[in-house]
């Protein structure tokens, strides 16, 4: 349960390319307030 | 999480998912569901080991090796983390509405409700239907009429203490009961300090279902979730207390099946060498 960032620390760099191939960061996907980032398992199964 | 933009959108929040899918069935699977929020792709994993969450449990050299452990973040404008929902369990998953109302944004349907001459109570959801494995919320909300208080958790003195309960299931988890703050109570006929309610007063239970094998026979019956409670309770006005009582309660939930399809078979992810 205790993996990943903690509240209140900074996350790593986010830089990848989505489903239509377009690079995406916090920057481009968070809004005002900030952004929701779901880790899943996969989409393909 | 589609369907939960818009009002994630109204909280100032974008939404995105990291996976180590590929663009391209990332891209497929995105045109089979209508999925408009950005899916990351990071088929090496570098994303997800950066950020600590590489399930290392998974054996190197099956297909599920990258996977990370499973579970949302969510941050501020300058990517610091402001929640976290992470699950014990790898197949659980805090639902969205759930999610939001954490946020602070009221996400409910009501499930029922029972009137006594003293005080109302309702049962309500985070969402009217639920797939295996979900994490949601019931809220029991005990509303007393005019003049009317009820005790709270820890009361003492020999009075009734709050409490919702949901029965157990075989597949099915639940969470301690979360109540408000109660306020000092103020009583003509005592000088002891109790504590409790004299408003609405919402009761939030987390529970968290099984994997749809754990529920086959509950998906197969085809008649949905029914969950049931108790509610313990007691309450007075300013002359008279009512006996204790136990409520029982319910809620009703569509149960639908998880999605199995998989990406066309040239896509998919296979076991390493």
């Amino acid at each position: 349960m205790h993996r990943g960032p903690a509240v209140g620390e900074t996350i790593p760099a986010l830089q990848a390319p989505d489903q239509h191939g377009r690079v995406q960061s916090l920057a481009t996907i968070r809004g005002p307030n900030g952004a929701v980032i779901a880790f899943v398992r996969s989409a393909d199964w | 999480m589609e369907r939960s933009q818009d009002a994630l959108a109204a909280q100032g929040l974008g939404l995105c998912s990291i996976s180590y899918d590929s663009v391209e069935i990332l891209r497929d699977f995105a045109a089979r569901r209508q999925i408009t929020f950005p899916m990351l792709a990071d088929p090496d994993s570098a994303i997800i080991r950066r950020f600590g969450l590489l399930n290392e449990t998974v054996e190197p050299t099956s297909r599920d090796y990258g996977v990370p452990h499973p579970g949302l973040l969510v941050v501020d404008a300058g990517g610091i983390v402001r929640e976290r929902f992470f699950e014990e369990r790898y197949y659980n998953r805090m639902t969205m509405p759930t999610v939001l109302t954490r946020l602070g944004r009221a996400f409910e349907v009501e499930r029922g409700s029972i009137a006594r001459e003293h005080l109302r109570v309702g049962t309500r959801a985070t969402q009217a239907a639920v797939h295996p494995g979900n994490r949601f919320t019931l809220f029991v909300d005990v509303i007393p009429l005019d003049g009317v208080h009820v005790y709270g958790p820890a009361v003492g003195g020999g009075y009734q203490a709050l409490e919702g309960t949901v029965d157990p299931l075989p597949y099915l988890t639940f969470h301690p009961a979360r109540y408000p703050d109660v306020t000092s109570l103020r009583l003509a006929w005592t000088d002891e300090v109790l504590t409790g309610y004299e408003a609405a007063t919402r009761i939030a239970i987390d529970v968290s279902l099984g994997t749809r094998l754990e529920m086959a026979a509950v998906l197969e019956a085809g008649r949905g979730l029914t969950i049931t409670g108790t509610l313990r309770v007691q309450a007075c006005d300013d002359r008279m207390c009512w006996a204790p009582e136990a409520i029982p309660l319910a809620w009703h939930l569509d149960l639908i099946p998880p999605d199995l399809e998989r990406s066309p078979e040239s896509l998919q992810h296979k076991p390493k060498a």
